[in-house]
């Protein structure tokens, strides 16, 4: 008697159990998720401004390791905080060195994140006050090439790496 | 009498020309089957830009996409986790938790789905990363590009 009842059920049960996923189709693609964490404070690739810890009664004392009055001659200098200056002529340039109490550099012992990044930015950074490189005396010894060059004390060009 | 006959003889000549005994027609259909479809575009990577222990709730910027369904062609979204098989239909949301900086973040979608109208229609995937999490990453900045889930599947079920 209760399967003679069930039967006309039957076929709706069926068509409503089959109708329900009854997608004609279905399409996907793939969606990439970037993720980029920082940290409080922080800022990204942003270099970290040298952490110089300079004797009290020696701070931004340099000395020079070679000044050589020879021609081309590379003058280098280290520092008592450990930074190495290196000065040396322009390639292709001749230079004589320095003399005389040759150069001064001296070390910030700022840690202002704004000097630094104002050094970093200025193509003379050493007006910041962040190192200071002061040249007494250079010579130019290229042949002067047309009436009126002086033979030295003409501009020059260094290169300053530290 | 000799030009009556040769006028009868060109007027026998020209009826002779159209001389259709009759014609009979038929019908014929056109049978057309339209399989509807669906295409989804180009989906634009999601990306979040969080600070660890941030106070609020970072939104991702991107994951718009367009769909174009045959009109009046119902559609639903639906999304899955990993870049395996598609299994329709899907889920509404998902949550992971990316496996490079270990940030949880949920992705959703704009709509539940829409009907087909010829032209592409315009949604996008949503994601949101709950503050407070600190996630994992030895120097200053770092990015999930290592992260071997960071690819997900929107399905488009029609």
């Amino acid at each position: 008697m209760r399967s003679a009842s069930l039967a006309p059920v039957l076929p709706a049960l069926m068509a409503l159990l089959t109708g329900a996923p009854s997608w004609a189709g279905s399409t996907g693609n793939s969606v990439t998720v970037g993720i980029t964490l920082s940290y409080q404070g922080g800022s990204g690739v942003t270099p970290v401004p040298p952490q110089t810890t300079p004797n009290p009664q020696r701070a931004g004392v340099s000395f020079s390791r070679t000044l050589s009055e020879q021609t081309g001659a590379v003058v280098q200098v280290a520092c008592d905080s450990g930074q190495f200056v290196s000065i040396e002529a322009v390639p292709g340039q001749r230079f004589l060195a320095v003399h005389g109490g040759a150069f001064r550099y001296t070390l910030s012992i700022s840690k202002d994140r704004s000097v630094y990044e104002a050094a970093a930015t200025d193509a003379f950074g050493w007006r910041t006050g962040w190192g200071t490189v002061t040249m007494l005396r250079l010579y130019d010894l290229t042949v002067p090439g047309k009436p009126g060059d002086v033979w030295a004390d003409r501009p020059l060009e260094l290169r300053v790496s530290f | 009498m000799k030009k009556i006959l040769t006028a009868s003889a060109i007027a026998a000549a020209l009826a002779a020309g159209n001389a259709q005994a009759g014609s009979t027609s038929g019908t014929f259909n056109v049978n057309v089957t339209l399989t509807s479809a669906c295409t989804l575009g180009a989906i634009t990577d999601l990306a979040f830009a969080y600070t660890s222990l941030q106070a609020g709730l970072a939104n991702a910027t991107g994951g718009g996409f367009s769909v174009s369904c045959t009109n009046s062609l119902p559609y639903t979204f639906g999304l899955q986790s990993g870049n395996g098989a598609a299994t329709p239909p899907g889920a509404a949301t998902i949550s992971v938790t990316d496996n490079a900086v270990n940030l949880g973040y949920s992705l959703g979608l704009s709509a539940a789905g829409g009907t087909g109208n010829g032209n592409p229609q315009a949604y996008s995937v949503t994601g949101t990363m709950n503050g407070g999490q600190a996630g994992t990453c030895g120097v200053a900045s770092c990015t999930n590009a290592a992260a071997t889930n960071r690819t997900h599947t929107l399905i488009v079920n029609y």
